[in-house]
């Protein structure tokens, strides 16, 4: 069902992960303009490509004793995570690995961006960076372990932690239609992994940009490409764990991949225009109290169901 | 063909405002004109390439304008505003001369003939930033030896800033950081450590005194709070302005004639504030766009209805704005905000009714209400008092 490409899928892997983020920041760039009365979709739609180009002719700033070493590396940790992540991510029949283990693998990529964020804020030696730094700590604590126990059930439903298993297991019936609340919980975890729209309180206004307050130029380029390949590839992974891969009519497999990736985007962006930042000191509560139990329920019900079959 | 030219000629434009006290006019036209033009403001300096200071030139606002300017990465320009009305042609040069090669080039030089004739002997304070404490506490002790002369001589220094600052035993920090690496010297940066006190917990934390302020996104011009953070958690807050009084002039807002602009725009330009702060940037840019299409007279139409339905509804805002800052006359932030919209609707409508508070009595207030908040809380706090210090200026000039 799903093939492993030759060695140069691990190098069409970052660049169609790169057309999908771009295309992703393009659209919320026209959706940002249409509600601003700016100038027109067509400016604004080249508004990413721009930014990213001057951020390349943007001098390299430092702040006084910043541990520039962790620093740095926290961003290219976060971009290289990002990336990583989406080794096990088919596209139609297609993936860079195929690997037995491929849920654990996607989980402990993203994992990585906890200390990846918390390393960016603290090494840059300001008060605002480490607000943000400690910010996206609580936030994971929040958000994680909802988001494992998501990614459980989908596994649970397989009987693999094959990413292939899992799609080959929605051949009848996608997973979104038995286990919506664990889709749920996993989108809400991919905004929190990216700490993006609702769950951008560690990058915040409010703290002056947070984690990302003390980067400029090719740091900031670095840490923003990031944050859009996660939630890129959190979304692209969103497909062959509860809306069955590559399956639709007509259409090849490789299309239908990146057509439901591209509406799982949307929907994502959408979110974003209508719910303002989540408080963690408050969505903590909700996240342990209310959403872990709810998961676990969720996994029950699917370890019944497949027991029962 | 020149790619780094080719890229300048194309970076868009990341402006930071940095309004001083009776600059509410000049801002109001400045954030108008980035709207229309779909620049995105910059949260930083880090991330800003275009300095804009609306307002009059005020001696008590210029230290810290000049730090965060110094924290500007180049390319960039400095843009200062006094008259509205000269906003749209001034932004346009503006962007011009950031994205000139020429003209940045020779910027770069004039800063680095600056700074050499001024290295190590004007330190900028930096208001933006906190001076840093993110350290541990065995290095401190390691080098405290050392690191008394190094603290005594950036006090030394600080002295002469203290006048325009207030504060400061401990928070010199940098403005400088063009190229020169100070990590070998034996306390990092030469910046004191931070103290270490009790948290409310019982557990020995690092003290940390950050202004917040008078730079900071959708913040009321001209306030400055030290604030004592433990983590992210404010324990003491000491609030003062930053403005020079001045006589025979009035507020912005009180100077327009009609009630219901007045009314009906100053409300939603301090809903956009909140809602920026509350991370609602879709909410916050319909609500600046609507205060703008009040202020040049056009009519908000159905727009204004959808956005308050919207904003009035969403039970997200309503679980983040509930219980904080809590305040015997004005209920909590968002009784504040609802009553805004209320106001807004009411002036809209013509039945303009408004309740005036009195900024000094915020003023008061805001030390008992930020002590104890978490930063993310006293950020909302603020913002959703959004005190209008010109009247402050005027009032007890």
């Amino acid at each position: 069902m799903v093939d492993e490409l030759p060695w140069w899928g691990g190098l069409l892997l970052p660049i169609v992960l790169l057309a999908l983020a771009g295309a992703t920041a393009s659209w919320d760039a026209v959706l940002h303009d249409r509600a601003s009365g700016g100038p027109g979709w067509r400016a604004s739609m080249t508004l990413p490509l721009r930014e990213a180009g001057g951020l390349l002719v943007q001098q390299r700033r430092r702040t006084l004793a910043a541990d520039v070493l962790l620093g740095r590396g926290g961003a290219l940790a976060l971009l290289l995570a990002a990336v990583l992540a989406s080794l096990v991510t088919p596209l139609g029949h297609w993936a860079v690995a195929d690997l037995s283990i491929g849920i654990v693998w996607f989980n402990a990529m993203e994992v990585v961006a906890w200390a990846a964020v918390w390393l960016v804020g603290w090494g840059a030696n300001s008060a605002y960076g480490l607000v943000g730094g400690y910010r996206f700590i609580a936030q994971g604590l929040a958000y994680e372990l909802p988001h494992m126990f998501a990614l459980i059930t989908a596994a649970l439903g397989a009987g693999s932690l094959r990413v292939a298993d899992v799609v080959a297991a929605q051949s009848s019936v996608w997973f979104v239609v038995w286990m919506p609340l664990a889709f749920v919980v996993y989108l809400a975890s991919v905004l929190a992994m990216a700490f993006w729209g609702p769950f951008d309180q560690p990058v915040g206004a409010d703290a002056a940009g947070g984690a990302a307050a003390e980067l400029s130029g090719v740091d900031r380029l670095v840490f923003t490409a990031a944050r859009w390949l996660l939630l890129t590839s959190g979304a692209a992974f969103a497909v062959p764990l509860f809306l069955g891969g590559g399956a639709g009519p007509v259409l090849p497999a490789w299309l239908w991949s990146l057509a439901k990736t591209l509406a799982v985007l949307a929907l994502l962006v959408w979110a974003k225009r209508r719910i303002p930042t989540l408080r963690m000191e408050r969505y903590q509560e909700i996240a342990w109290i209310v959403l872990i139990p709810l998961t676990l329920v969720q996994a029950l019900v699917v370890a019944v169901v497949v027991l029962a079959r | 063909m020149d790619l780094t030219a080719w890229l300048l000629g194309r970076t868009p434009v990341r402006p930071l405002v940095a309004t001083t006290v009776g600059g509410t006019g000049a801002r109001l036209a400045v954030e108008q004109e980035i709207r229309r033009r779909g620049w995105r403001p910059a949260l930083n300096p880090a991330e800003a390439n275009l300095l804009i200071v609306p307002g009059p030139a005020d001696p008590a606002m210029a230290p810290f304008t000049n730090a965060v300017w110094q924290l500007i990465p180049a390319p960039r320009v400095r843009l200062d505003l006094v008259d509205a009305s000269e906003v749209a042609s001034a932004l346009s040069s503006a962007e011009r001369r950031l994205r000139s090669p020429e003209e940045q080039r020779s910027a770069a030089t004039e800063d680095t003939v600056a700074l050499n004739a001024e290295h190590h002997h004007t330190p900028a304070i930096e208001a933006h930033h906190a001076a840093p404490g993110s350290h541990d506490d065995q290095q401190h002790s390691h080098h405290s030896g050392h690191g008394d002369t190094e603290h005594s001589r950036h006090e030394g220094h600080g002295s002469q800033d203290e006048h325009a600052d207030g504060s400061h035993s401990g928070q010199m920090a940098h403005g400088h950081h063009h190229g020169h690496d100070m990590s070998g010297m034996e306390m990092p940066g030469g910046i004191p450590m931070a103290d270490r006190a009790d948290d409310r917990d019982g557990l020995k934390l690092d003290r940390l005194t950050v202004p917040l302020g008078p730079v900071l996104p959708a913040w009321p011009a001209g306030l400055l709070v030290h604030a004592v953070l433990q983590g992210d958690v404010v324990q003491e807050a000491v609030v003062e302005t930053v403005l020079t009084p001045a006589h025979g002039t009035a507020a912005f807002w009180d100077s327009l004639a009609s009630d219901r602009i007045r009314i009906a725009a100053r409300r939603l330009d301090s809903c956009a504030r909140l809602l920026t702060v509350a991370g609602w940037e879709h909410a916050a840019v319909t609500a600046a766009r609507l205060r703008d299409n009040l202020l040049s007279e056009q009519e908000p139409g159905p727009r204004f209805a959808r956005w308050a339905k919207l904003v009035r509804r969403s039970r997200v805002l309503r679980w983040s704005l509930t219980g904080v800052g809590i305040h015997a006359d004005s209920g909590d932030a968002l009784d504040r905000l609802t009553r805004w919209i209320d106001e807004a609707e009411a002036a809209i409508d013509g039945t303009a009714s408004a309740v005036d508070e009195d900024p000094a009595a915020v003023l008061d207030a805001l030390p008992g209400l930020l002590a104890g908040a978490e930063f993310a809380t006293a950020r909302l706090i603020v913002a959703s008092f959004d005190p209008d210090l010109e009247r402050v200026r005027v009032t007890h000039g």
